[in-house]
């Protein structure tokens, strides 16, 4: 009896204890999380950020899921067969139509992209983005029978009429590959634009038309433009390069069944023109651009847009076989926007020249054209039409689900629910945030415009006083252990960067409410992987020129003995895994235009994808920074290099990997130091 | 055993009493709030100072619909706007015959009510804000006409009152969109009285514009309401007869061309409409001059009147809304920052105007000039390409011209125009198509630093130009 009295002294001592401690706890966490987030009412909840945002390990495994991610599809010539590219889920799934049912689950390369099927429907080639190579699945069996190398970063598909050739667009090496599917083996590589994405055959079998995403390379202060290439299948030359002005994140092109209009989904960014307001289409806009295919075939750019009411993030379209209807998926903003062809039409033949012009900046006019939006699940991105046009399939990305949209009344009629994990997680939750644009004001843009593919969009901007601080855009990927954010370092948190500031001056709607920001910060940490560099560095075996490029990045002498300052060597700033030691410095970049600041050191991984270079994006490429914007050697002693030394630097860093590999792999660093030595 | 009956018989007890409580904290389904005026009122009354008018709710659900007067403590009350929540009403009221007019605020439950506004001026059309705060409308301090009333926010307790609008208008019926911004009647009184038109601005005043226009000879006689599809309805009088009120739509996307008139072939008159969250709408209405206006059921998607839903010989019915929740507006962010003294102003081709995208050479612009009420604030040359970037002193109304380079004004002036303090704002042309986004592209202005208003030199060189 007398031992149960004992637990009641040491009952009070632990809750004493406890109390004792849990004031001061509390305290401490309380200015911890006021120190993350900058605000001093975000709820303690530890579990948030210490649980949640692993980025791997068991616990990581546990809380997370593999989803699948429909990104792209296409359907049978029957239509009774639909196959869906799960982009996440590094799969090519096979779905009987009539039941609704996924029937076959096909593991591909990672990151698959597109799919096509040859005429006969034998055969589907599926392009994994981040393995270079064509998966080849023969129908019949559901399997992966044959793998075809292609160049970097392969996505968009067209396949010949005759089934011989396969034109693959590659998007990270901005080319296009034309296979031989007879000799299996690439016959040429032909240039395409800036970071191409989409393939689509003309009607005729005649042309296949390549849409690219990014600016061709442009004079500094100049607005985008953005390549489509024309390339001839009869000669397999690239017979035209029809320029987008002012427009880019070209997407998807397709053809009208006559295919004397092709109509390509675009943005048409506003980064020249001062951040100071989103009212009235200033920040950016999402629209169509058509090409008359015609000898003295105009080009159009319209909006999808309405004055207080923006479709962001147009990626796919398709058009009915009657040629009636193109359906867009507004990736952005969940809906499908519905246009009359014919009214489109009619618009263009009755409008002057200069008015078709200037209407690319017109907010009213989507009132001309767009019948209606249909609503869908979240991010709806591929889109593909039954052979009788009656249905529209759309791959609701981040929902795991394909959508069924009744083209006669304009209703969803049904979903197929492709069976990824039922459960939401904290991460998919903030994916899901990142990419719509309801959290700025009128829907004007999501985080992805700015950040395709977690990424960045190679423009600059103007987001401070007018004419002011001009910003190059950078990459999220991989950016969770790389703090502080923004050039100018003033943020030490992702909390804080996408936290009030972040509403007041960018989105200029209200903010993020603490549980959403927590799941946006939670999907950019742990749901952003770095790209396999399979362009610069495929095998982890440098080229001659990258390892003496190395030994360069390594130095501690110049070429005339003179022992370089250790804060002014490139390693002492940009030291692997993520070549930088999070610290502010002085490069002597700063511009006349830019307040007095030291700049935040930037991360190299992959840095050959990010141009252009510098805070402000004035270098367009690595060469230009030491060329051009190092006269001083402030940014690393380089001007005693020779251009043969410069162009091994170069190369070098083109060849640096994500931060991954260098954590796995620590000797790859301590091994050049040494053997330079 | 008699310990844990006793204990069983508290639970059940505590349990009862709290769903008592809960039941009686709720508010009845279908409430509906209006406002009353007496028969004998002018009928050329609109919108505001309504004659002794009451507000008073009855139960839409029950068929004897007993009347319960909520504001019998006033000498007048009006404009009743129910919370985000359902449960609280704001409205204007005249505690006093000899009080000025205030904005109070209602429990619906405890019908308890206090007092958020008690300046020297009568206040008028509260609508909520989110984060706790109101609008309405008040007579500024700086008046040139002595009628002008400006929009004001405060927070519901009435600390931090700020003047939101800042030109010589009457800015009345404030109705706050669910993309947070606020729309509100707004009729220009100098220098010449204008007609009214619908004005758009976030909750501290900045990026105000033109939201809807009125046609020729038409006034507005109430307030707008947004409804759940984006659809916003307010009513407006007839082009040919003053005394015919419409319901107008237009669509909260593009609301300059959408204008739908929803009672074309209705015989009488609407005067107020307010959305209910089923599609229907609630009007005012009467079917001839000689009758009171009553509360009726309109379908919107027919364009028809449905039935009666309550009127009485002695008043007009000229508001009503129904105390239900419903969607709280976005809680915009707020760029004004009171510690400065002005705000910017860029505008990317003063040429591109709504007539042609470019004037020829001869009504080209090289120079603007900014009036304010009482004469010129400075004048600033426009650059090559058309463009120009203004440090303007904040909270202060200025017109802008343009002027060629023979000293000849080419437009102008322009609507009356402020800017905040810290706001930066911009605008694509002069008179442009307001649909139009702006082009991308550097302008020289975006490169320099911006003209400051009223510059020294504001008044140098007035005699060169061409009136």
């Amino acid at each position: 009896m007398k031992k149960y009295y004992l637990i009641i002294p040491i009952i009070g001592i632990l809750y004493l204890a406890g109390h004792l401690i849990s004031k001061p706890a509390k305290k401490w966490a309380r200015a911890h999380v006021n120190y993350i987030t900058e605000v001093d009412d975000h709820p303690l909840n530890c579990l948030n950020c210490h649980l949640y945002e692993k980025e791997e390990g068991p616990i990581y495994k546990i809380l997370n899921r593999q989803y699948i991610s429909p990104l792209n599809l296409t359907l049978s010539k029957e239509g009774n067969k639909m196959y869906v590219v799960g982009q996440e889920g590094n799969v090519l799934l096979e779905v009987d139509v009539t039941s609704g049912k996924v029937i076959h689950k096909i593991k591909v390369g990672e990151h698959p992209h597109s799919v096509v099927l040859n005429s006969n429907n034998t055969l589907a080639y599926v392009s994994n983005q981040w393995s270079d190579y064509i998966s080849v699945i023969d129908l019949g069996t559901s399997k992966e029978i044959d793998s075809l190398k292609t160049g970097n970063g392969p996505a968009g598909l067209a396949i010949s009429n005759d089934n011989n050739y396969l034109y693959v667009v590659n998007s990270f090496s901005s080319d296009i590959s034309v296979l031989d599917l007879n000799l299996k083996k690439e016959k040429k590589r032909l240039a395409a634009g800036n970071n191409p994405t989409c393939a689509k055959i003309s009607p005729d079998g005649n042309n296949v038309f390549v849409t690219s995403r990014r600016t061709l390379p442009m004079p500094y202060n100049t607005p985008p433009m953005t390549e489509l290439t024309v390339l001839n299948t009869n000669s397999q030359y690239v017979t035209d390069r029809i320029i987008f002005e002012k427009a880019y994140v070209m997407e998807n092109v397709a053809f009208t069944p006559s295919g004397d209009l092709a109509i390509a989904t675009l943005i048409r960014p506003k980064n020249l023109i001062p951040s100071i307001q989103v009212e009235k289409g200033w920040m950016m806009n999402h629209g169509i651009g058509i090409i008359e295919r015609k000898e003295g075939g105009r080009i159009f750019q319209f909006l999808l847009d309405e004055p207080n009411a923006y479709y962001s993030d147009p990626f796919d379209i398709a058009i009915t076989p009657d040629g009636k209807k193109a359906f867009i998926s507004n990736a952005g903003v969940n809906v499908i926007s519905v246009i009359d062809i014919d009214s489109l039409r009619d618009f263009i033949a009755n409008t002057s020249e200069d008015s078709l012009k200037m209407y690319a900046n017109h907010l009213g006019i989507s009132s001309k054209y767009v019948i209606t939006r249909i609503a869908t699940g979240a991010n709806p991105k591929g889109l593909s039409l039954s052979p009788d046009g009656k249905l529209l399939y759309v791959a609701e990305r981040l929902e795991d689900r394909i959508a069924i949209i009744n083209t006669d009344n304009l209703e969803v009629s049904g979903h197929i629910d492709l069976k990824g994990p039922s459960k939401i997680t904290m991460s998919r939750r903030g994916r899901r945030l990142f990419n719509n644009a309801g959290r700025t004001f009128e829907n004007q843009y999501s985080c992805y415009t700015c950040h395709p593919d977690a990424h960045e969009d190679g423009l600059v901007y103007n987001m401070a006083a007018i004419g002011r601080n001009i910003t190059n855009v950078q990459t999220l990927r991989d950016i969770g252990d790389t703090p502080p954010f923004k050039w100018n370092g003033k943020n030490q948190s992702i909390h804080k960067q996408d936290g009030m500031r972040f509403s007041k001056y960018l989105t200029r709607t209200e903010s993020f409410n603490y549980d959403d920001l927590d799941a946006l910060v939670c999907y950019i940490r742990t749901g952003i992987k770095d790209i396999p560099n399979l362009m610069y560095n495929p095998d982890e075996n440098l080229t001659p020129a990258q390892q003496r490029g190395k030994a360069i990045f390594y130095r501690t002498h110049d070429n005339f003995g003179n022992e370089i300052p250790a804060s002014n060597r490139c390693y002492t700033c940009h030291p692997p895994p993520y070549f930088t030691n999070l610290q502010m410095a002085d490069v002597g970049t700063l511009a006349a235009t830019d307040d007095s600041m030291l700049f935040d050191t930037p991360q190299l991984n992959n840095i050959f994808a990010s141009s252009p270079y510098l805070h402000d994006g004035s270098a367009p490429t690595l060469e230009e920074i030491w060329t051009k914007f190092n006269p001083e050697d402030k940014h690393g002693v380089a001007n005693d290099m020779l251009k043969d030394q410069l162009n091994d630097l170069v190369e070098y860093l083109k060849s640096i990997r994500e931060a991954d590999y260098y954590v796995e792999n620590p000797e790859t660093a301590s091994d050049s130091l040494l053997s330079y030595h | 055993m008699k310990q844990i009956s006793r204990l069983q018989y508290s639970i059940v007890f505590i349990f009862l009493s709290f769903l008592a409580i809960s039941c009686g904290n709720k508010i009845p389904e279908g409430l509906v709030i209006l406002t009353e005026i007496s028969s004998d009122s002018p009928d050329n009354i609109v919108m505001d100072n309504f004659p002794r008018p009451r507000i008073v709710a009855f139960n839409l659900t029950k068929s004897d619909k007993p009347v319960k007067e909520l504001t019998a403590d006033f000498y007048g009350a009006q404009s009743p706007e129910i919370s985000y929540d359902g449960r609280k009403m704001l409205f204007c009221a005249q505690k006093n015959k000899e009080d000025l007019w205030q904005i109070w605020e209602m429990d619906l439950i405890s019908l308890e009510y206090k007092q958020i506004t008690s300046g020297k001026e009568n206040c008028s059309n509260p609508a909520y804000l989110p984060g706790g705060k109101c609008v309405f409308s008040k007579r500024p301090e700086n008046i040139v006409t002595g009628n002008e009333k400006a929009l004001y926010v405060c927070n519901l307790d009435g600390s931090g009152m700020q003047q939101i609008t800042f030109h010589p208008h009457t800015d009345l019926s404030s109705t706050v969109l669910k993309d947070g911004r606020i729309v509100t009647v707004s009729t220009q009184l100098y220098p010449e009285p204008a007609k009214p038109i619908l004005m758009v601005m976030r909750p501290d005043g900045t990026k105000a514009e033109l939201f809807y226009d009125l046609p020729e000879n038409s006034k507005f006689i109430s307030r707008a309401w947004e409804t759940p599809e984006g659809m916003v309805f307010f009513t407006e009088t007839c082009e040919r007869d003053a005394n015919k009120g419409n319901i107008i739509a237009v669509n909260q996307n593009r609301p300059l061309f959408t204008r739908m008139n929803l009672s074309p072939d209705t015989e009488g008159s609407f005067r107020y409409i307010f959305p209910l969250p089923s599609g229907q709408c609630l009007v005012s209405y009467r079917t001839s001059e000689k009758d009171n206006y009553g509360l009726y059921e309109f379908d919107p998607e027919t364009k028809k009147i449905k039935e009666k839903v309550y009127s009485t010989p002695d008043y007009h019915i000229v508001e009503a809304v129904v105390a239900v929740p419903r969607e709280r507006p976005r809680n915009l962010p707020s760029e004004v920052d009171e510690s400065k003294k002005t705000g910017l102003y860029f505008c990317q081709d003063i040429n591109l105007t709504n007539t042609s995208s470019k004037n020829n050479e001869s009504k080209k612009t090289n120079r603007i000039r900014l009036t304010g009420i009482h004469g010129s604030l400075g004048k600033a040359t426009v650059e090559n390409d058309g463009s120009f970037h203004l440090q303007v002193i904040a909270n202060t109304p200025f017109r802008i011209q343009t002027i060629n380079d023979t000293g000849e004004i080419v437009n102008g002036p322009s609507a009356w125009l402020w800017i905040r303090p810290n706001e930066r704002r911009g605008c694509v042309g002069c008179h442009q198509d307001p649909e139009l986004a702006p082009d991308n592209r550097l302008t020289l202005s975006a490169q320099k630093a911006p003209v400051l208003i009223p510059s020294l030199e504001t008044l140098d060189d007035e005699e060169h130009i061409v009136e």
